[in-house]
């Protein structure tokens, strides 16, 4: 428990030199445009039914089965990732996902780094064999799954610069 | 529907979507958006546009 504190210290210590540096840079200097918020009040609303479904499914297996497959914090934490992940999809494929005055780079570069940091602390969990006890996932899963969300985000991004790229060349949209 | 009164005054005026929407402070996609007939845009940034292309509302918005 004390180890757990001591982690959850050390990344909000993280969060927050982050936080000040990114300030410092001036790259947080987000601004949206009407379309924008609007594609986020849709993906919000998204997000907001996903999160109800997950907890209802949740419930409902817990209540018919008695089966308890994951530790609390850790079902928490995948109904949180869940609707996150529908929330950027949405956000990502009508171009609502980053500020029109936002350097992409720079958001691609800390997405990666915090995706492969993630992915990196969940594969040594992996190999430890501390992802499952007694049956039931752990919380020692929650890096991977949030490297996994941010790969898939990153991938999305991708995907999503290609489909443009290719409409731009298709002279549907000007560049 | 698409808006290509919006697009000619555009062209006419010689901007890019990335000039005009620089200029109207959005995203270089909400001005696409417009064009292609695919977002309806607030009173607020449909004058902001006719503002910077020199058009009037019924110009550029009035069926």
């Amino acid at each position: 428990m004390l180890g757990f504190l001591a982690g959850l210290l050390l990344v909000g210590a993280i969060a927050v030199a982050i936080a000040l540096l990114v300030k410092k840079l001036g790259y947080n200097k987000r601004e949206y445009d009407e379309r924008q918020k609007m594609a986020q009040g849709t993906a919000y609303k998204y997000a907001f039914f996903t999160s109800l479904g997950y907890g209802c499914l949740v419930g409902l297996f817990d209540l018919f089965t008695g089966i308890r497959w994951c530790d609390t914090m850790t079902c928490m934490l995948l109904g949180v990732c869940a609707s996150t992940l529908v929330f950027a999809l949405i956000c990502i494929w009508r171009d609502a996902y980053m500020s029109f005055k936002q350097p992409k780079r720079t958001v691609y570069l800390l997405m990666a780094l915090l995706a492969l940091s993630n992915l990196g602390i969940g594969c040594m969990n992996l190999g430890r064999g501390d992802l499952i006890e007694n049956g039931m996932l752990t919380f020692h899963c929650v890096n991977f799954i949030v490297g996994a969300m941010l790969l898939i985000i990153i991938l999305t991004m991708a995907l999503k610069g290609a489909v443009d790229r290719r409409r731009e060349n298709d002279g549907q949209v000007e560049g | 529907m698409k808006n290509l009164r919006l697009k000619s005054a555009r062209a006419a005026m010689d901007m890019s979507q990335q000039q005009l929407a620089d200029a109207v402070n959005v995203s270089r996609q909400t001005i696409n958006a417009i064009e292609m007939g695919d977002y309806n845009p607030t009173i607020k940034l449909c004058v902001a546009i006719c503002h910077v292309l020199g058009k009037t509302l019924d110009e550029l918005f009035w069926e």
